[in-house]
């Protein structure tokens, strides 16, 4: 039987860990709620004739933000056979609101009472059995977390097929009011849901009758009397099905009073940043790194005594063996493996730095960082509700551009969007353990400083913007309902961590190996007459371009043509600066027997890290620029955008460069005069008056 | 000998690779990450 089913609920009830457990596919999951911004489709697991979307988090179907907007216009445009409403046992009264207006659409609708587990610790209990009767639907207990009840839902959604959804009472003089605009036209195909909003006042196209009885009624009784009618019903429902045990939320309370402390707050979010980065990128990610590094892509490993090759030096010796022409045995080994190489020799610090984002995500403690950074984000010109689009971009920025949907205020959404790709995505990850573990010999500072300026980019970003006349305005008020602390199942964590290290894994193999084939051809051959010729490298055609804008990037400290090509390929995709440096670099004494350790010589100190922030902060990978261009609606706010990102990457190079010169040489140049104008400016744009105080 | 099954061996991965990017590039996706779990994704209209 062909079916299309819609899950809705409230944000962070368990809709997404429902898909997948329906569906048995891997849609991310978070803990705090927003993370769905977009409708999410998939078959079910046991019925290819099912289909399931996962809707957006939504409190009631008058949409207020864009990602609620898209629930909502999913349910009345698609009209799907039966809706899966979850219901938060946790916050009954507000899950069972959402439940009423649901009923008004007249769609089938089967509830899923989930997180009775948690409840269950507590002693509380919530009658299925009896909300069923009160409701008129099927009410079926499940564990979304723990995939328990599953089966009986399926069952129950298949049953409910074809039936018609009865409705709450709203009272005799509502009820009234509203058959008599439903008789007069409401012109909807929810007749009844279409005469209720006329009445709430937020819909206003209807017969002209209905509109006159809406009218008459709002005078009457004002635009609230239908949501107090409906928590009225549930005040009175919710004795009969819900017994309440102890308080479950002390121990939260009590975490959250030393977590979210007013003076804890921030040193305990900087303590524990430092922590996952010193650990994933600089300590036991870096000893895992290397052993890679140099095992699999250098010098070969020792296994029980055995002497085990290289993957370099067996690829090596098959290609000789089989007499392979020499073009094409160095196109794959200082072109796909060298460059395919780099970038997966980082793999173990991903594996690190993955297990332990999961790890906050999951216990709830990211979704506190969001409340947190309210109060500091607030004075830089931006809210709270930014801090989840930042959060979910340490990840990748194109989800972290999407989820910026939950920003209802114009302005900080703008500013989110062009700064959101400062922060460290996992493809940026490679190029830090780069520069930490090759350039500063593994320094602890290094990987927590490119989060940490990350961070601080942000924020000065937020506040110059916010006093330019483009972004006037007051931020938006931040409401956000924290999530319970949890200790994350392990089984979760591992899987997200593998899913993420999988994609970057399969990344490597996909768009990292087309860009270093493209990089081996271009430093390999120049062009002669009407054809292409194999050439020494400091003669390719790439050399030439490198050679060309070099001059560019000189004042940053790093203007020699590998470097500015490698910056340029992170256009493709960040890793690609990894793998260009390796194609680059394959045979130099640099990169001798494919060993990082060496390539100290090509940076000193301030080059290496003003090329490292100059990569972190600029325009993204073309993946993240199409989603900018979607979010931001306008080229000329794209174009912008993309300007700034690159504008503000060169001159927080040039500072650190130029500033860093000063200070080691003590010489005073033409260079050193500019910065010190730079450093003004910024200053100046920093703590001028905004448009709206002048 | 050789040099014909390595480069057929090369253009077959590269081929694949194409594919795997083109349907990504589509579906506006970086492929960086785990959050797009669903088969299909459908923009705002």
């Amino acid at each position: 039987m062909k079916l299309k089913i819609a899950i809705a609920g409230n944000p962070n009830c368990g809709k997404s860990t429902l898909f997948n457990a329906l569906t048995g596919l891997k849609q991310y999951i978070g803990n705090w709620p927003g993370v769905t911004v977009e409708k999410k489709e998939g078959y079910l697991k046991s019925d290819g004739e099912v289909k399931v979307t996962d809707l957006p988090g939504t409190y009631s179907l008058t949409p207020y933000s864009l990602e609620e907007k898209i629930s909502s216009g999913y349910i009345l445009e698609e009209k799907p056979d039966v809706i899966i409403n979850i219901v938060d046992s946790t916050a009954l009264d507000r899950s069972l609101y959402l439940t009423t207006q649901l009923m008004d659409l007249g769609i089938p609708l089967v509830v899923a009472l989930n997180m009775t587990d948690v409840i269950k610790k507590g002693g509380a209990r919530v009658d299925a059995a009896a909300l069923s009767v009160r409701l008129g639907c099927p009410v079926v207990n499940i564990s979304a977390l723990e995939e328990t009840g599953i089966e009986e839902l399926i069952t129950a959604v298949k049953k409910a097929a074809g039936r018609r959804q009865t409705h709450i009472d709203l009272g005799k003089d509502i009820e009234e009011t509203v058959s008599a605009a439903e008789a007069a036209g409401a012109r909807s195909d929810f007749p009844r849901w279409k005469a209720v909003k006329l009445l709430e006042g937020e819909e206003s196209d209807g017969a002209q009758e209905a509109v006159i009885l809406a009218r008459q009624f709002a005078e009457r009784y004002g635009k609230d009397i239908i949501s107090s009618a409906r928590y009225a019903f549930i005040d009175r429902v919710k004795p009969e099905i819900f017994s309440s045990g102890r308080d479950t939320s002390a121990l939260s309370v009590k975490i959250d009073g030393i977590l979210t402390n007013k003076w804890l707050a921030f040193p305990v979010f900087a303590a524990v940043m430092f922590l996952v980065y010193y650990i994933s990128v600089s300590s036991l990610g870096a000893v895992a790194t290397d052993w890679v590094n140099d095992g699999i892509f250098g010098d070969g490993w020792k296994f029980f005594g055995l002497s085990v090759p290289s993957v370099p030096a067996v690829a090596s010796a098959v290609l000789d063996k089989i007499n392979c022409a020499q073009w094409l045995s160095s196109l794959i080994t200082d072109g796909v493996i060298a460059g395919v190489g780099a970038v997966l020799g980082f793999v173990p610090q991903m594996l690190i730095l993955f297990f332990f984002l999961a790890f906050l995500e999951d216990c709830g403690y990211m979704a506190r960082v969001g409340f947190i950074m309210d109060k500091l984000f607030r004075y830089f010109g931006l809210s709270g509700t930014s801090f989840i689009p930042y959060i979910i971009a340490t990840g990748c920025g194109v989800p972290g551009i999407m989820a910026s949907r939950t920003i209802p205020n114009q302005k900080e959404r703008r500013i989110t969007i062009m700064t959101l790709t400062f922060i460290p995505c996992s493809a940026k990850l490679p190029l830090i353990a780069l520069i930490a573990g090759a350039i500063f010999g593994g320094a602890w500072w290094v990987a927590p400083s490119a989060y940490f300026g990350s961070i601080a980019a942000v924020l000065l970003s937020g506040i110059m913007l916010s006093r330019t006349g483009l972004f006037r305005g007051q931020s938006a008020p931040f409401i956000m309902e924290l999530p319970r602390y949890q200790l994350p199942a392990l089984k979760n964590i591992l899987s997200r961590m593998w899913e993420r290290t999988y994609s970057f894994i399969k990344k490597a193999g996909t768009v990292i190996l087309l860009a270093t084939v493209l990089i081996w051809f271009l430093s390999s051959f120049k062009v002669s007459g009407l054809s292409f010729v194999r050439a020494e490298m400091e003669e390719s055609l790439l050399a030439s371009a490198g050679h060309a804008v070099k001059w560019i990037f000189s004042p940053l400290g790093w203007g020699e043509w590998r470097k500015v090509v490698a910056a340029f390929t992170g256009l493709i995709a960040k890793e690609s600066v990894v793998s260009t440096l390796g194609v680059l670099y394959a045979g130099s004494e640099e990169l001798a027997d494919g060993n990082w350790l060496n390539f100290s010589s090509s940076f000193t100190l301030l080059s290496g890290y003003s090329f490292l922030m100059f990569n972190l902060l600029c325009a993204p990978c073309f993946a993240a620029l199409g989603a900018i261009r979607r979010e931001m609606n306008s080229t000329k706010w794209f174009i912008g955008a993309v300007l700034y990102q690159t504008l503000f990457a060169y001159g927080a190079s040039f500072l650190i460069y130029q500033w860093g010169l000063l200070f080691s040489s003590g010489t005073f140049t033409l260079y050193s005069a500019a910065a010190l104008l730079l450093s003004a400016g910024v200053v100046y744009m920093s703590v001028r008056k905004g448009p709206k105080e002048q | 000998m050789g040099t014909v099954i390595v480069l057929s061996l090369l253009l077959l991965i590269i081929a694949a690779a194409v594919r795997s990017v083109v349907k990504k590039t589509r579906a506006g996706c970086s492929g960086n990450c785990a959050m797009c779990g669903s088969e299909k994704r459908e923009r705002k209209k």
